[in-house]
């Protein structure tokens, strides 16, 4: 098993005899299934995907197939062979320099990724207790910061440990038990002889073809499954990681499917498309709902567990990426001492303070200043483009991995990873070019220009930094005792 | 992973913490359950709200929209003012708030913007034009350019 030093302090840390290291904390495969799930699948989404009917179905099964399959398969082969998560894979099967793209790619979307996050979170407390608040800048900014930086004390304080507990218990609370409830009121209204708002036969399962349009919703959709490899960087956290990662992976892709299908299909039984009006957000949805079964003194009760859900994900995404991050900057110097400090629960604090920092400002002009909200969803197109170079390089650093080290022991050894792989990286790229092209929110101006825009944004934000980081980093960064063995 | 070179442990401490973390959330989440629900009504049902939702209903089959099989789900949701569908449906953050809807089926870090279904924005301005026609150009004026398409197909 492969097992990395925790360093006693480094040229770049507190002095060793200083330095105090909590006792490593184990967690449980089911713990890591659960909070693969909690960063990847809630119920936010499944309003907006009831409109489609049965047509949802379709929409969560293809991108699962070509998406979902090869990279949760990919990745508990690798998690199983490697500790340390992407930046180690990529590391490993293509350079080093290649991890720091992949790693750092997979944390720089998630700053401009939390303020809608926590918007979202903002909106729908505010719903339950007084909607205009959601129409208020000051009271939407307070909430974001605010949470955003409990989020960070909790990681800093919680380790993976805590994180891994707090995630799994804001997925039970507010994403398997709503959901099953969700379900549970769906059938029982069809058992009531009550036919299904939306059509329920063979010839609504695939979406209708309007060219471009349906490509765009069909292929955006293998976002959908984005997230699932990220937590593999607490593989090192499983008892036996071997055997219990693939596990992990296997248990919450069955989950996030059934998250994702179910409670959409319930919606979209009970409510008609056209009726879920979007402007009041998702828990105007959730209040027809239960609207129905005159169950709505349950409005305010899903709306805590919404956000309890999001608060879960939020947790797993502050804690991954930064820890991702700091492993390789530890291990080949990539960043500057000041971020490769970390406390004795193993977490980057001076990482997550930073990128708190950064956040907090985005989300005050989010919440402040009306042309950026207006403008935010470009973030969004951005932010998931530069995700998508993460599973590219995935998908490349798997193949090489398969050929170049075939005698790494796996604990898991995925079948056809090439073509595995081959399907992965052609989804993965179809993903990339299908975000330039314009969405509904691209009311005016050419569609150069869109392209222009998000093709700079993407380097910008993912590519840049990087290469600044390798352009000025010094020899003296690295630190001798953060080793990584397999 | 182990912490190999750790020069003392204090997992009592961190045990403490984990435990304070736990309970904090959980009392927060249950406050917030709580207060939710003594200041949550939902609509009430009335003689008024039913004639709206009828006058709705009427507007959806109109335009060729499917129409819930039960009017009350209309009713205690809606009420007599559309409730929360009402409340600034184009101020700057009730625009992104439904910029942020017309995205895919991602629940996190996945979330990017498609190009929606005509019906879903046409349903929306009915129940607008129904319950505070006031705010319909006000709406129109913000969600006019959008490109939408025949998404759903339903």
């Amino acid at each position: 098993m492969a097992s990395m030093e925790v360093p006693a302090g480094g040229r770049a840390s507190t002095p060793a005899a200083a330095r105090v290291v909590a006792k490593p904390t184990y967690i449980t495969w089911l713990t890591l299934a659960f909070m693969t799930t909690a960063s990847v699948a809630s119920l936010r989404s499944a309003p907006t995907m009831a409109v489609y009917g049965l047509t949802c179905v379709f929409l969560y099964i293809v991108p699962a197939i070509v998406f979902l399959l090869p990279q949760a398969l990919v990745a508990a082969e690798l998690a199983s062979g490697w500790t340390g998560g992407v930046f180690r894979w990529v590391s490993e099967g293509l350079s080093p320099r290649w991890g720091l793209l992949a790693v750092w790619c997979q944390f720089a979307m998630t700053i401009f990724y939390y303020p809608t996050l926590l918007g979202f979170v903002a909106s729908t407390l505010a719903y339950i207790f007084n909607p205009d608040l959601a129409d208020n800048g000051v009271y939407t900014g307070i909430v974001i910061v605010t949470v955003f930086w409990l989020g960070v004390f909790m990681s800093a304080r919680g380790g993976t440990g805590g994180i891994a507990r707090l995630a799994s218990s804001g997925l039970l609370v507010g994403t398997l038990i709503p959901g099953a409830l969700l379900v549970i009121l769906g059938v029982i209204y069809l058992l009531q002889g009550n036919a299904s708002a939306a059509p329920m036969d063979a010839d609504h399962l695939v979406p209708k073809w309007t060219g471009i349009a349906s490509l765009v919703l069909i292929v955006n959709n293998f976002l959908s499954y984005s997230g699932m490899e990220m937590n593999a960087v607490h593989v090192g956290s499983l008892r036996n990681p071997k055997a219990e990662f693939p596990k992990a992976m296997f248990f919450a892709m069955g989950l996030v499917l059934l998250i994702f299908i179910l409670p959409a299909l319930a919606i979209s039984w009970v409510i008609p498309a056209d009726q879920l009006s979007l402007t009041a957000g998702v828990m105007q949805a959730f209040d027809g709902f239960f609207a129905y079964f005159n169950l709505q003194k349950l409005v305010p009760i899903v709306a805590v567990a919404l956000v309890c859900a999001s608060l879960g994900g939020m947790l797993t995404w502050l804690a991954g990426p930064s820890k991702g991050l700091l492993q390789i900057a530890r291990r080949e110097g990539y960043l500057p001492p000041f971020f490769q400090q970390q406390n004795e629960h193993e977490v980057a604090v001076h990482i997550l303070v930073v990128q708190g920092a950064v956040t907090t400002v985005i989300a005050l002009l989010y919440a402040l200043v009306p042309s950026v909200s207006s403008a935010y969803w470009i973030l969004s197109v951005m932010t998931t483009q530069v995700y998508l170079i993460v599973y590219l390089l995935m998908f490349v650093a798997a193949v090489n991995l398969r050929s170049r080290q075939p005698n790494v022991e796996r604990g898991y050894t995925a079948p056809a990873l090439k073509l595995l792989c081959v399907v992965g990286f052609l989804a993965s790229a179809a993903a990339v070019l299908i975000g330039f092209v314009p969405p509904s929110q691209f009311e005016n101006g050419s569609d150069a220009a869109y392209i222009g825009l998000i093709l700079a944004g993407t380097v910008l934000l993912g590519l840049l930094p990087p290469w600044l980081f390798l352009r000025f980093r010094k020899a003296s960064w690295k630190s001798a005792d953060a080793e990584v063995s397999s | 992973m182990t912490a190999t070179a750790a020069s003392s442990s204090t997992p009592s401490t961190g045990a403490h913490d984990h435990r304070f973390l736990y309970w904090a959330c959980g009392v927060v989440a249950v406050a917030l359950a709580i207060i939710g629900l003594i200041t949550y009504s939902g609509q009430k049902q009335s003689e008024e709200a039913t004639a709206k939702a009828q006058e709705l209903t009427q507007a959806f089959q109109k335009a060729g929209l499917a129409v819930p099989q039960d009017l009350s789900i209309i009713t205690r949701s809606l009420g007599t003012d559309g409730g929360a569908v009402c409340d600034n449906p184009a101020s700057a953050l009730g625009r992104a708030a439904l910029f942020q809807e017309l995205y895919n089926g991602a629940a996190f870090v996945g979330r990017r913007p498609v190009i929606a279904d005509t019906n879903v924005l046409k349903g929306e301005l009915l129940i607008l034009q129904t319950y505070c026609p006031e705010k319909v150009q006000q709406y129109r004026d913000k969600t006019q350019n959008l490109k939408t398409d025949d998404t759903i197909g339903n």
